[in-house]
């Protein structure tokens, strides 16, 4: 009688393995289901990995792996692990959205983390709002988030233009250049950043002689250089940002528009900088950055910059950039908040980032979690380019010029359109 | 009974009854079913011109954005009725359609495809630069799903993803029925003799510029009616709805799923699209590349689309 069939096992001997198998598993199963009963907590990141901003994922990404590293080396959060699930918006709104439900839906998220630039955050605020979770916003700086789109569930984590403004304008008055030239990017973002501008400006008694607006996707500035060329300005204060920013750094160097003009940034981001180069950076005379690696006399900044060398040794840039600071602090403090509540309740949890004050904000003052427009409070620093001789490498390009205090310089009570809403049982 | 079993609406319909249920099996879930029967009718609404007719519209994001942006001012600014905010996006897309229709079906070929895709992107900056009425760069968002109110019955809350769903099924099939039924009738016949010869539909006596005008602005309107559903979909809406990569996105879609010679080859295209981006999303972030790599393949290895393996010319040619 044949017992063994052509691939070598009998019936018989396949269902005795197959329970032993089975046995085995069940037994080596079982601290997984202990395990499980504890789920960890869950952050849903959408940030933008492809697309205009897909740089800033990368630096995006590294911060948050921080602040996850932070909690689950000393055992986690109430006892619980915490894990990010990542969702690329491609800085396209309508597909943040989409992303967003899915890990609400189907990831079961318990918070959301958002960058990808302005309109993807006007949309995760009402987005955060209709559900009910609370959504720590990392890059954007537009005026609208702690203005309009305010509310409870929201909170925006880096300064936003009026601040940025307040804090540049008055020192660049004060300091490089009376005649003003504008350069601001033709949409929304770019319109609030040189209306604020202009507000100080005229404060301070400067005077502007024109304004170019740049249609969004412009790769050929010359038409624009030669009416900066014609106006004679001391100072021309460029408000554009992304791939634009980076072909009209190249064209006003070939231009030497640097020989006739002070050209001011009132907001860098040190990945496009580095992607221009040491030797084109310098045709700037002052940048507005929101956090810098090496800020002269702020305790535990070089500690950061070290784990960060050691969590990520092969990173796509070797130190922490404004927007890995941005969302390991956003991260950390709504972790930190769950820690303080006791519990992932959004409303206590939201009681528990309302008014608080952070100590180790890396920056040179405490960052206050402001009540009322949800807006994280803190310095912003202004940076000129170094010398060649003085740089250590690549991306060793800034120096320290100053600082302006966020108590002193963001948007007052009075001035802001913030309406916060009642949370259900207020 | 039996002949009614025959129909492939019948099997679509309890296809797409039993979809929310299969889609968690692939990390999907409810809203995304939704997006796949929007998406749908967006592409069949294009394929109305681009197989049927024989034109290439580079810019249907337009109709579909100016549909969206429609339904959300009227809800924000006269009323928040759904019905009337769903004929609003028709009539806003119908409208723009007709216009730019009227200016560019005497043109042939490559020069309609340019004009349709200089338009869509005229109405995209318009969209993205008008802050007051279109909300610029950040769109309209925190608008609401109003309820569905039918006369005689109580309203019908569309908030929980699965009542939106059936509601978007509902208009879906009613929407394939008529396109169906417009390809099938005598104007779809001479719709298809223009885009077979149309110097001799010409003289046959038919003014295929008119034709071609009425097929533009119907497509334009099933667009608008896609758009404002999206809308309801999202609760939210941007200048991105009316850009031209999602006008390449539903030309991509149609010819992948098999539109050209199939009537039902958009709707596998649009299902697969959305799946897609969302699976491979899931896992890596650069589900673009994958994607584009997908498209290739597929009309590498099948140009006439998925569709066109299975049934060459059934419908079509007839």
């Amino acid at each position: 009688m044949e017992t063994k069939d052509d691939k070598g096992i009998s019936r018989r001997a396949f269902l005795k393995r197959s329970a032993a198998g089975l046995t085995i598993l069940t037994v080596s199963g079982v601290p997984t289901l202990l395990r499980a009963q504890q789920p960890s907590i869950k952050i849903g990141a959408v940030i933008p990995l492809s697309g205009n901003y897909g740089f800033l994922g990368a630096s995006e990404r590294c911060g948050i792996g921080l602040a996850i590293d932070e909690f689950n080396s000393k055992g986690g959060l109430l006892g619980r692990k915490v894990e990010v699930a990542e969702e690329d918006c491609a800085t396209d709104a309508a597909l943040a959205i989409r992303k967003a439900q899915r890990l609400l839906q189907s990831e079961k998220v318990n918070f959301f983390l958002n960058g990808g630039g302005s309109s993807v955050s006007a949309a995760m605020a009402d987005f955060a709002k209709k559900e009910g979770a609370v959504d720590m916003c990392i890059d954007p700086n537009s005026d609208i988030l702690t203005g309009e789109k305010a509310n409870r569930f929201f909170f925006q984590v880096p300064p936003v233009n009026y601040q940025i403004a307040h804090t540049i304008a008055p020192y660049v008055a004060q300091n490089i250049g009376k005649k003003w030239y504008y350069f601001t990017h033709d949409y929304s973002w770019g319109w609030t950043l040189t209306e604020s501008c202009r507000k100080f400006m005229k404060e301070k008694g400067a005077q502007e002689v024109g304004e170019s607006k740049i249609p969004l996707n412009t790769r050929d500035f010359s038409s624009f250089l030669l009416k900066v060329r014609g106006a004679k300005p001391e100072v021309v204060m460029v408000n554009v940002a992304g791939a634009d920013f980076t072909a009209m750094v190249e064209q006003m160097y070939e231009f030497g528009l640097h020989k006739t003009a002070k050209i001011v940034i009132p907001l860098e981001d040190f990945e496009d900088a580095w992607a221009v180069g040491p030797e084109k950076n310098s045709i700037f005379t002052l940048m507005g950055v929101e956090w810098h690696y090496a800020i002269p006399g702020v305790p535990g900044i070089n500690e950061f910059v070290a784990r960060y060398k050691k969590l990520f040794p092969r990173a796509s840039y070797p130190v922490p950039t404004t927007n890995s600071y941005n969302a390991y602090m956003g991260l950390r403090e709504l972790l930190r908040a769950v820690e303080r509540a006791g519990t992932l309740d959004a409303p206590k949890v939201i009681k528990a980032l309302e008014g608080h004050a952070v100590k180790d904000s890396l920056k040179r003052d405490p960052t206050l979690i402001r009540e009322w427009d949800h807006q994280f409070v803190q310095d912003f620093y202004y940076f000129r380019p170094k010398k060649k001789k003085d740089m250590k490498d690549w991306t060793d390009i800034y120096e320290y010029v100053g600082y302006g205090k966020g108590t002193d310089n963001a948007i007052t009570k009075n001035l802001s359109q913030a309406r916060m809403e009642k949370l259900p049982g207020e | 009974m039996r002949r009614f079993l025959k129909l492939p609406f019948v099997w679509m319909f309890l296809f797409f009854l039993v979809l929310p249920y299969l889609l968690p099996l692939i990390k999907g879930y409810t809203a995304l079913a939704s997006e796949i029967l929007i998406y749908a009718m967006f592409a069949l609404g294009f394929n109305l011109l681009l197989s049927y007719t024989g034109l290439a519209s580079f810019g249907h994001a337009a109709f579909f954005g100016i549909g969206a942006y429609a339904m959300a001012l009227t809800q924000l600014k006269l009323s928040d009725d759904l019905w009337l905010g769903l004929l609003m996006g028709m009539v806003a897309a119908g409208f723009f359609a007709g216009i730019v229709g009227a200016i560019i079906c005497r043109k042939r070929g490559i020069y309609f495809s340019l004009l349709t895709l200089a338009f869509s992107q005229m109405f995209f900056f318009i969209a993205f630069r008008w802050d007051e009425v279109t909300g610029g760069e950040t769109g309209l968002t925190g608008l609401r799903r109003p309820p569905l109110r039918l006369p005689g019955l109580p309203a019908v809350s569309l908030t929980e993803p699965m009542a939106f769903y059936l509601f978007a099924l509902a208009v879906f099939m009613v929407v394939m029925i008529l396109i169906w039924r417009l390809v099938h009738s005598p104007f779809g016949s001479v719709l298809q003799s223009i885009k077979q010869n149309e110097v001799r539909a010409k003289y046959l006596g038919y003014n295929t510029v008119f034709y071609k005008w009425v097929s533009f602005t119907i497509s334009g309107i099933i667009s608008g009616l896609a758009g404002a559903m999206f809308l309801l979909q999202q609760d939210a809406v941007f200048p991105t709805y009316l850009n031209w990569t999602e006008s390449g996105n539903v030309v991509m879609v149609t010819i992948m799923g098999g539109g050209v010679v199939n009537f039902f080859g958009p709707i596998l295209g649009a299902g697969i699209f959305v799946i897609l981006q969302n699976a491979i999303g899931a896992y890596t972030e650069h589900w673009l590349l994958i994607l584009g790599l997908i498209f290739i393949a597929i009309i590498m290895v099948i140009p006439e689309g998925i569709l066109g393996l299975f049934k060459r010319t059934k419908t079509v040619q007839q």
